[in-house]
């Protein structure tokens, strides 16, 4: 009969990976990608938070937010920050 | 000889079943469309296919982009949650042929107003994983 199996979780490794640089490079990529694909106006900002790295995409002119509004361009422009 | 799956038009396939679910659970006939009705009902569902990717050879995992329009912000948030109700309760549902395996929120509702009317527009962004048992043999 085998043992029973104890796993321990290193939160603070899982956090140091979540903020790890080369993470925030790859989604830094991703949300450019996703940035160029919605076209123009569009800005992608990171911030380091507590337990990870957020990258944000916006719309950041008058006109990119019409395009969302009107053609959902950020919103089609999703699928660019799933390529690998 | 290769037996390819074939995948429903999703955004027609889910706006039709949020058409008959709706109705069951809140008693409305509510229009739902995947492109803008002309002339627009005063309050609508537009379901529109975004994007996504296929999972694995039978299972395809699309993007859909639900809008609620009705002539208030406040009817159009609650249509809104209405609908991500019913989405919710496709898990399971199927379909001739397609079963809607997995139903997960990208992005919950919010408020996005539409430049060209006045009516108002929450929207909120669905994947949908739907499995086929429809194939078409290609040589």
């Amino acid at each position: 009969m085998a043992g029973k199996i104890r796993i321990e979780m290193n939160r603070a490794g899982i956090i140091a990976a979540l903020k790890a640089p080369g993470v925030q490079a790859d989604l830094l990529r991703r949300g450019n990608a996703a940035a160029s694909a919605a076209g123009p106006g569009h800005m992608v900002t990171a911030r380091v938070g507590a337990t990870r790295v957020r990258v944000s995409v916006i719309t950041a002119t008058p006109s990119a937010k019409r395009a969302e509004a009107v053609d959902r361009s950020l919103t089609r422009a999703l699928d660019a920050a799933r390529r690998g | 000889m290769a037996y390819i799956a074939l995948f429903p038009d999703a955004a027609e396939r889910i706006a039709d079943a949020i058409q008959v679910r709706h109705r069951a659970a809140f008693g409305s006939a509510l229009v739902t469309t995947n492109r803008t009705p002309s002339p627009r009902p005063a309050e609508f569902v537009k379901v529109i296919l975004v994007g996504g990717t296929q999972r694995d050879r039978v299972t395809d995992v699309p993007t859909l982009a639900v809008e609620a329009w009705a002539a208030t912000r406040s009817r159009a948030a609650a249509l809104a949650q209405e609908v991500r109700a019913v989405i919710a309760s496709l898990e399971g549902a199927t379909f001739a042929g397609y079963t809607v395996q997995d139903v997960a929120e990208f992005a919950g509702p919010g408020d996005l107003p539409d430049p060209l009317s006045d009516q108002s527009r929450y929207t909120a962004t669905y994947a949908v994983t739907i499995r086929s048992e429809i194939a078409v043999n290609i040589t």
